[in-house]
């Protein structure tokens, strides 16, 4: 690992500031919630910054706190906390879900919430020094040829990372807001406009410019008659990242659509809606045959690698055994 | 074979309790020394590797200037500071045909990860650093990854010669296949596939290497400080009284840390930078270039009749080994496991070891034997079926019994029978297989099944059950034990074995304070120093307890013999009228006459009375095997794939259990490094670059707590008539008839059959899709 400094920011402004200046210097600076993965990039030599800025030791960032119309979570919250804040898991059953699906107990009790949304890509080629590869300034991703397994189906080129987070697709299903804060004030945007595709940038998986951190996530109170469904495939019950995960929100009333949000993670560089889904399934009976073809539309143009075509019929199966369990 | 001076008590007092462990205090209070421990030798500067980012390459430039000028460097070495002897990969296997010679770093580079060069430096991230600053051209070769892949004609030759490492198969067989299959009914045949996977032992490798002028002291996590001492002097041109090594407490051995390259290398690099040099591997270098296990490809081909007895097995296994050392003791074991273990007059193994340019394979707990299981006890299954005979009712019928496979034997009757034979006519020396089957079959509720797969839904996921027998070699190697006796009771022991967290350094000392007749906490010992302890093979092959055992009972055995002889004399009577009690000895008959030990002692040179012994352990007479019978029940989720294991029973022969807790232990982590095996673990290589791609352990996928079943164990106990105190080997068993057991177990389960490990959730999903419903 390269050596850097590190820096205890004490309030928000004061780390937006010190980036803005370490930006303006021409110096790599980033920085850390939890460090649960900061620390495994850096070892792997990912990223190699000048200046580390903990967040961590800026004091009352960690809120959850339940409003009127929904629920404020501030950006060092650990997942572990949302997990099992009783409130998210009566109301918010599949965020609680999503975070207690993610990494390991050790690692949900140090990682944050803002952490867990903007962690890079957990594809072996990215993360390993042997291979420079196309998001870290190479000249191709290495998937096209190479072992893409567990790779993207959808939305992905010329890079195929999926990615990794399990609360992003639980999260945007629930229509959260993100807020960001940066040297020209805060911002509030939807969660779901926050990450970018390949195509638009290969370099980075989010919006975020050098000098902006993540300080807030907002939840809206779902509305009534909503129903959730969160699952994570994997290959080891823990510790283990999605094959497919799926996350839907469904509003209906008599068995019937009213709005419905479907979602998929570990199948695209971003948490993926299926939109043309989530149009077909509006004023629809929920049942057996619109399920599955809720779940077709939602892969359709799907574009599997050589190595991971089975992720299709997977998440198509998942698509519908939540759209099911949600009537 | 070892001739006890004493006889054996009826009644033990130590051999078969769980006596608590000697290394235990020190590893739960963080004193033990392990090998990357050693941190403030003096001088002590810091060694990195660097590494071949190609498959094959050649070195055509080299420009190790920059590092060297780099401040805080101490010394940089490369392929022209290798010594001019050829060094294979460090293992006890050289090969048999001519191929190009490779040294301790090589201008020719045969696998991703291949050593280019190192560096010793003030720290470990200086050192990092100026491998960075080594510039190579490579001319980058064309490569081969796969075993099977490398033998075909057009392959790209990894060692200069053919790829077949010998040239010639493996081959070897009893009766005649031909006259076999002739007898047959009917002819089954099936291929099966198994991966490369890595060791994983919890604790990553170090070597600690010091010259003091010509004298060579390497201090490292060794399984064989003997064999390192050999290999060592024969490099550097030592006489072997010039090199001393050292074994540190290992965390975990499973196969690892058998090797001499990292040793190697370090002394080299603390000969060049004259200072003591540390070295290691990170987790990345010990998942990628510490030694895999051997994938492999095997064809069975069986005649049978329609009793599903076998009329002639005919069995074909490729391995794949990497570009060095050729595992040809990996194969025999592959071979001896599908021969072996079903009754047959007529048998056959060829066994193909091929070069390619995948990293390096070496030996991992069970060498061949988890391979072959997988192969030999999916097979079985699949012969059942066909059949319609129940799994469990087939082993039964049609396993090995103690009276050994049909045939002649063709060892002379003066040699030793080899643990691993191929020939027949000769009787196991014990042989536990069925009750195995039977107490193992009753505590996990077996339900005969003769009509194959069941399919049970319960809770909407399939639930099934599967077995597998195991048939293993107690290992016949050469050990040797000295055995102290001091004027206070108390002894001591001196062996060259490793405590690998098996537990030998506790058995040891059980077998030694049995036979002399004294409590535990009175035997000492000093274990692992080429200075101070006798010559042993490695510690492996599931030998340590049966070989060094019998050493140890011998030694100690032959030092209360020397101790009752002198103090006969003095006592002026026969030996066998003197007793031994704590620190005195007296006449049987007339306790009241006795002298104190320190009397007996006063006449000994050091004042000590010592007996010893140097075997190789064996028996003329008898084949000593151990078995096992494991059953897996296991839940399968139709929309996934992935399968669960519920539960878990493993039933053992070993002889006599000498340490119980040491013992479960062996068993419960070998079930668990096979469902790992079985399930998840691969290290798939990027196909374009050879480069493993899961070095890491969030890719790199091993059983959680939460993956892992209860495991209950069954101790089937009789002591065997030829070993210590009736022991044979329980160490690489457990995990051998693993990832059969979980197979046959998703096949009841689903009804598909997977002969390709690892058994994903992709695989079976795929499977379950193809199949008609
Ligand atoms: C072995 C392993 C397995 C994992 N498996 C899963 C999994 O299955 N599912 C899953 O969802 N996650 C998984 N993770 C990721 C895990 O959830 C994250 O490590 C954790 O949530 C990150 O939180 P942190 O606070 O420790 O982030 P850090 O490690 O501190 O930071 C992570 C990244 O986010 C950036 N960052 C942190 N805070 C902010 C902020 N406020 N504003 C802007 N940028 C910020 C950092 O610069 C860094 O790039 C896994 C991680 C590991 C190491």
């Amino acid at each position: 690992m390269k050596s850097f400094e590190n820096i205890d920011a004490k309030s928000v402004k004061e780390a937006v500031g010190l980036l803005s200046k370490f930006h303006q210097q021409k110096k790599l600076a980033a920085v850390v919630g939890g460090g649960s993965e900061f620390l495994q990039l850096m070892k792997d030599h990912v990223v190699e910054p000048d200046y580390v800025i903990n967040l961590k030791t800026i004091p009352g960032l960690d809120y959850i706190r339940e409003e009127r119309g929904g629920f404020r979570i501030g950006a060092l919250a650990k997942l572990a906390d949302i997990e099992e804040h009783a409130a998210i898991r009566d109301k918010l059953l599949i965020l609680a879900a999503a975070a207690g699906d993610a990494a390991s107990p050790q690692i949900r009790n140090a990682g944050t919430i803002a952490g867990n949304l903007c962690q890079r890509p957990f594809c072996w080629y990215f993360r390993s020094s042997n291979f420079t590869c196309l998001r870290k300034g190479g000249q191709s991703c290495f998937t096209v040829t190479g072992d893409g397994r567990f790779h993207a189906i959808l939305g992905a080129g010329p890079s195929y990372i999926v990615h990794p987070s399990d609360t992003a697709p639980a999260l945007v299903a629930l229509g959260a807001q993100i807020k960001i804060a940066g040297p020209a004030g805060e911002k509030n945007i939807p969660l779901e406009k926050f990450f970018l595709l390949p195509s638009v940038d290969y370099r980075r998986e989010n919006i975020l410019n050098p000098g902006e951190i993540v300080t807030e996530i907002f939840v809206p109170m779902p509305k009534a008659g909503s129903k959730g469904f969160h699952h994570k495939l994997r290959e080891r019950q823990a510790w283990d990242h999605a094959i497919v995960a799926v996350d839907t929100i469904v509003e209906s009333s008599g068995g019937v659509v009213r709005n419905a949000h479907v979602v998929m993670g570990g199948v695209a560089p971003i948490p993926w809606r299926a939109t043309k889904a989530e149009e077909f399934l509006r004023g629809k009976k929920l049942d057996e045959a619109s399920a599955k073809q809720a779940g077709e539309l939602a892969l359709e143009g799907a574009k599997p690698l050589k190595d991971n075509v089975y992720k299709i019929k997977l998440a198509q199966e998942l698509i519908q055994r939540g759209l099911l369990a949600s009537v | 074979m070892a001739n006890s001076t004493t006889a054996k008590p009826s009644v033990l007092r130590v051999v078969g309790s769980s006596v608590t462990r000697v290394d235990g205090h020190a590893k739960v209070t963080g004193t033990a020394d392990f090998s990357g421990d050693r941190l403030s030798d003096g001088q002590l500067v810091f060694g990195k590797t660097l590494r071949s980012p190609y498959a094959s390459a050649e070195i055509v430039s080299i420009d190790t200037s920059k590092a060297q000028a780099l401040p805080g460097v101490h010394a940089v070495i490369t392929y022209r500071d290798a010594p001019e002897i050829p060094f294979e990969a460090g293992d006890d296997s050289e090969p048999t045909a001519p191929v190009a010679p490779v040294y301790l770093l090589n201008r020719f580079l045969r696998h991703a990860g291949d050593e280019v060069a190192a560096v010793a430096a003030e720290s470990e991230a200086i050192a990092e650093e100026a491998l960075e600053l080594i510039q190579v051209g490579y001319r980058v070769l064309p490569f081969v990854l796969d075993e099977n892949d490398a033998l075909k004609p057009a392959a790209p030759s990894v060692r200069g010669g053919t790829n077949l490492a010998g040239a010639e198969p493996i081959d070897f067989s009893r009766g005649d296949i031909a006259r076999g299959m002739k007898e047959a009914e009917l002819v089954v045949e099936r291929t099966y596939r198994t991966q490369s996977t890595s060791p994983l032992a919890l604790e990553p490798r170090y070597a600690v290497a010091s010259w003091q002028g010509d004298r060579l002291t390497v201090w490292k996590a060794s399984r064989n400080v003997h064999g390192d001492r050999d290999k060592l002097a024969r490099i550097f041109e030592l006489p072997h009284d010039q090199v001393r090594v050292v074994a540190a407490y290992l965390g975990g051995g499973f196969g690892s840390k058998d090797e001499t390259r990292l040793g190697h290398l370090t002394a080299l690099l603390a000969r060049k930078a004259g200072r003591p040099v540390r070295m290691g591997y990170t987790r990345e270098e010990e998942l990628g270039f510490g030694k895999w296990r051997h994938a492999s490809t095997t064809t069975l081909r069986a005649g049978l009749k329609r009793d599903g007895s076998f009329t002639a097995i005919d069995t074909t296994s490729t391995l794949n080994t990497g570009p060095y050392a050729p595992g040809y003791g990996v194969a025999s074991r592959l071979g001896h496991g599908l021969t072996y273990l079903y009754k047959c007059a007529n048998a056959r193994f060829v066994g193909k070891v091929a070069y390619t340019n995948a990293p390096v394979a070496g030996s991992y707990r069970g060498l061949g034997a988890p391979q072959a299981h997988f192969a030999l006890e999916s097979f079985a299954d699949e012969i059942a079926e066909q059949l319609a005979i129940d799994p469990l009712e087939y082993r039964l019928r049609h396993c090995v019994g103690i009276d050994g496979q049909p045939g002649v034997r063709v060892t002379a009757e003066d040699e030793l029978i080899p643990s691993q034979p191929i020939e027949g006519g000769v009787p196991f020396s014990s042989n536990l297989l069925t009750r195995c089957l039977e107490e193992g079959a009753k505590r996990i509720g077996w339900q005969p099944r003769p009509n194959g797969p069941r399919k049970r839904l319960v809770n909407g996921k399939f639930r099934g059950m599967g077995l597998a027998a195991c048939i293993y070699k107690t290992g016949q190697s050469q050990s040797s034990s000295i055995v102290k006796i001091k004027a206070d009771g108390s002894a001591e022991l001196f062996m060259s074995i490793a405590e690998i967290g098996q537990g030998a350094w506790t058995v040891l000392r059980q077998i030694a304070a049995e036979t002399l007749g004294v409590p535990f906490d009175k035997v000492h010992a000093t274990f692992a120093d080429t200075d101070k302890t006798p010559f042993a093979h490695s510690t492996s092959g599931s030998t340590t307890t049966f070989t060094s055992g019998l050493a140890v009972e011998q030694a100690a055995g032959d030092a209360k013999q020397r101790l009752l002889e002198a103090a006969a004399k003095i006592l002026e009577t026969d030996p066998d009228k003197v007793i031994w009690r704590d620190d005195f000895v007296a006449i049987n008959d007339a306790p009241e006459i006795r002298i104190p030990l320190a009397h007996v002692m006063r006449r000994q040179p050091e004042q000590v009375i010592a007996g010893e012994a140097k075997l190789r352990a064996g028996s003329k007479s008898h084949i000593i095997n151990s078995f096992a019978a494991h059953f897996a029940e296991v839940e399968v989720d139709p929309d996934s794939g992935a399968v669960c294991v519920l539960r878990y029973v493993a039933a053992h022969d070993s002889g006599r259990i000498v340490h119980p807790e040491a013992a479960r232990g062996q068993i419960a982590g070998g079930v668990v490094q096979g469902i790992g095996y079985a399930l998840m673990e691969e290290i798939p290589m990027d196909p374009d670059t050879g480069m493993p791609l899961t070095l890491n352990l969030d890719s790199f996928k091993i059983p959680n707590l939460i993956d892992t079943p209860p495991i209950e164990i069954i101790l089937v106990e009789e002591p065997d008539p030829i070993g210590p105190y009736g022991a044979k080997a329980l160490g690489e068993p457990p995990l051998v008839p693993v990832a059969a057991a979980i197979a046959n177990a998703v096949n009841d389960a689903t009804g598909v059959r997977i002969r390709e490990l690892p058994i994903t959730a992709e695989k079976v999903l795929n499977a379950l899709r193809s199949l008609p419903i």
